[in-house]
């Protein structure tokens, strides 16, 4: 069989801020054939007898004989269907039944596989040094950078190929090893906490990267500040970071998300307190009492008054690269009897394995970290919402933990332990818990939640609880017991 | 003229001969093909259907549960009633959900706000509903987890009891998909029943779908 390499400009046309394709031209020479119905209401693309079907003015597609939604919807005007670029892929993959890829910071779409140097990345581990090493088919650029949280190296071509990659690592001296994509194809290498030094060595097609680890009886502290704009950590105070590391068996960072914040004010209770003001609060004693308490450090989503996306909460732990996740939250119910404290970890449904079956055959190249997740992209979409999965069994574990703490303080009976498909917990990839306090729609109880006395308690009881689940995960480490699998 | 130039988008591809292997064409496609239903074909439409199908006599109905909020505790609790019949699903599901926003008729609290608008439901054949529901659904006050997690399960929980050909329901905001409705359940996929969210009483026992 003949290629020919097919490169045309296309003009996208905007329509509500969107960026969208004219269908007729992007496929122009795919053999595909096209027909709208008398109306102009739908239009079917036919191809090696696949089919799809987009409707004018829906963000839905008959994709194969099931419903796929789009990023907006498709447009027909002055005869021609407009597509939103972004979601082309998920459109036209599985119609032309090739590699289709949207690549918005180099701004092509590429169809079918278009010859590209091939970068194999390998990696291995020899005692204090992890080896990770880059090979082209052919010379390239590399181009290394270091910052305190990773390593990147971007290879400035306009295409490449190389395997889904999305690797994580134990040992604490690189953690993640990830391809980002992008214009210039950039692979990202998280670094541990044991991480010290890098040597790189380079032949034209061959990178070479050692990342060597400091001994681990070091002081364990990560260093530097991780992001930018966030004055919310707490460090532990210096003296007691050694016994509180043996005492939590290994627990360094805990992420708390009080829930809401800004116009989003969450619920109100019937004397006008808004539970994004109690979620503050208790957010903040509880960072408090767990670098006091544990010798831990503990980061807030928030620390003001503002409001923050679900998925940016969740990402904001993946980037701190917390142990733990804690989403803070005061409860209401129409039901006005309704009282007492939960704790929830996410429910995942067996749909879920789809979505990891379509992001595989799909090809995907995704991003564990969650910083790197194209807020647009289906299929980056479908893989952050693999994070939680494989966290389940320890989220279930806090949960518990967390749980009878707060039934001691608290006296709730006939609540407890839930699972529910909450949006902030979904992305998070380390154990994760939210907590719903006490029900502020509840009179007395929103009386109870503006109280120091039981903020505090609420706090004991977390940090207790924080501290037996992280007793039992040591325990459990040193021997051979498998866990038990969840309910 | 050279800021539209750098606005272009590049396609690249292959032009070449793809042995075109001819697959066995989609089962579901012809479900799918026809437009989906619009509000305003609803009426002739559904009448010569209904003259064709069902020749003579008043029109048939079907017992459904409908899941409310309980009045005097935590939960939802189930309430029965006739709806007429559809021999199209997706209306008859449109029907369903209509019926839960107009409310309980035994005292039971009501989880949607009575001026939602079902815009358009849609089927799949893996059993996927799609619930497209007007703005007026996410806008209630006071949304806590448990109000959220009532409010979206009395409409998963109805179409997943009632119709055993859906096994999952996704909830739509005028024509998109929203991350919650008001920041707690996820809804950007759908979501399988929860028949823990029952309001613990004596109760109309309920089969799982
Ligand atoms: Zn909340």
């Amino acid at each position: 069989m003949l290629y020919e390499r097919d490169r045309r400009e296309v003009l996208p046309a905007v329509r509500n801020g969107v960026e969208m394709l004219p269908l007729n031209q992007v496929l122009t020479g795919q053999g595909v054939t096209m027909s709208a119905d008398a109306r102009g209401s739908s239009l079917v693309i036919s191809y090696g007898g696949r089919e799809v079907t987009v409707y004018d003015r829906k963000s839905l597609a008959s994709v194969g004989g099931d419903l796929r939604l789009l990023s907006s919807p498709v447009l027909f005007e002055e005869g021609r269907w407009l597509a939103p670029v972004e979601s082309l892929p998920r459109l036209l993959q599985p119609l032309l039944g090739k590699r289709v890829d949207w690549r918005a910071a180099s701004r092509l779409l590429v169809i079918g596989d278009v010859a590209a140097p091939r970068v194999a990345v390998t990696t291995s581990v020899s005692g204090d040094t992890v080896r990770i090493v880059l090979e082209a088919s052919e010379p390239v650029p590399f181009k290394v950078q270091q910052d305190e949280k990773r390593v990147t190296v971007s290879i400035a071509r306009e295409l490449l190929e190389t395997p889904p990659r999305q690797e994580r690592l134990t040992g604490g001296i690189v953690d993640s090893v990830q391809f980002l994509g992008g214009r210039e194809n950039v692979f990202a290498i998280g670094l541990g906490r044991r991480f010290q030094q890098l040597k790189t060595s380079e032949e034209p097609a061959r990178l070479v990267l050692d990342f060597q680890a400091r001994p681990l009886t070091a002081a364990a502290t990560p260093a530097g500040t991780p992001s930018p704009g966030a004055p919310v950590a707490q460090a532990p105070p210096a003296g007691r970071v050694a016994p509180a590391e043996t005492r939590t068996g290994g627990l360094r960072t805990v992420v708390i998300d009080p829930g809401h914040g800004g116009e989003e004010v969450g619920a109100m209770g019937p004397g006008g307190t808004m539970e994004k003001d109690i979620t503050l609060g208790i957010a903040r004693k509880l960072r408090g009492a767990l670098v006091n308490g544990l010798g831990v450090q503990a980061f807030l989503t928030r620390d003001r008054d503002v409001e923050v996306p679900l998925d940016e909460r969740a990402a904001f732990a993946n980037n701190y690269k917390a142990d733990l996740f804690i989403s803070i939250h005061a409860n209401a119910s129409r039901s006005h009897g309704a009282k007492g404290s939960e704790v929830y970890f996410l429910s995942y449904q067996s749909t879920d394995e789809e979505s990891r079956r379509l992001a595989i055959s799909e090809g995907a190249v995704e991003v564990s970290g969650g910083a790197g997740v194209a807020a647009g992209s289906d299929l980056a979409l479908i893989l952050w919402d693999m994070a939680q999965a494989e966290h389940l069994e320890a989220s279930s574990a806090l949960a518990t933990r967390i749980q009878e703490e707060l039934a001691e303080v608290t006296g709730s009976q006939g609540r407890g332990i839930k699972q529910a498909p909450f949006r902030v917990l979904v992305g998070a990839a380390m154990p994760a818990v939210l907590l719903e306090v006490a029900f502020i729609s509840n009179a007395d109880e929103e009386k109870l939640l503006v109280s120091e006395a039981y903020q505090n308690k609420v706090v004991g009881a977390v940090v207790r609880g924080v501290a037996r689940y992280q007793q039992q995960r040591a325990s459990v480490a040193g021997g051979t017991t498998a866990g038990p699998g969840r309910p | 003229m050279t800021s539209r130039q750098a606005n272009a988008l590049t396609v690249v591809g292959l032009v070449g001969l793809l042995a075109v292997t001819s697959l066995t064409a989609p089962r579901w496609a012809r479900l799918l093909q026809r437009p989906l239903p619009a509000p305003a074909d609803e009426s002739a439409p559904a009448d010569t259907r209904r003259r064709d199908e069902a020749p003579a006599g008043p029109r048939s109905s079907i017992n459904v549960k409908l899941f409310f909020q309980a009045a005097d505790r935590p939960g939802l609790m189930i309430e029965e009633r006739a709806v007429p019949q559809s021999n199209d699903l997706s209306r008859q599901i449109k029907s369903v959900v209509e019926e839960l926003i107009a409310g309980s008729k035994n005292g039971l609290a009501p989880t949607l706000a009575p001026a939602t608008r079902v815009l358009e439901v849609f089927v799949t054949a893996r059993g996927v509903a799609y619930v497209n529901l007007s703005k007026e659904a996410a806008e209630a006050a006071g949304g806590g987890s448990e109000a959220e997690l009532i409010t979206v399960y009395s409409v998963v929980n109805s179409l997943a009891v009632n119709f055993p050909a859906i096994k999952r329901v996704q909830i739509l905001l005028e024509d998109k998909p929203r991350p919650t409705l008001w920041g707690h359940v996820d809804l950007t996929r759908p979501l399988p029943p929860d028949m823990t969210l029952l309001a613990t009483s004596t109760l109309t026992p309920v089969a799982n779908p």
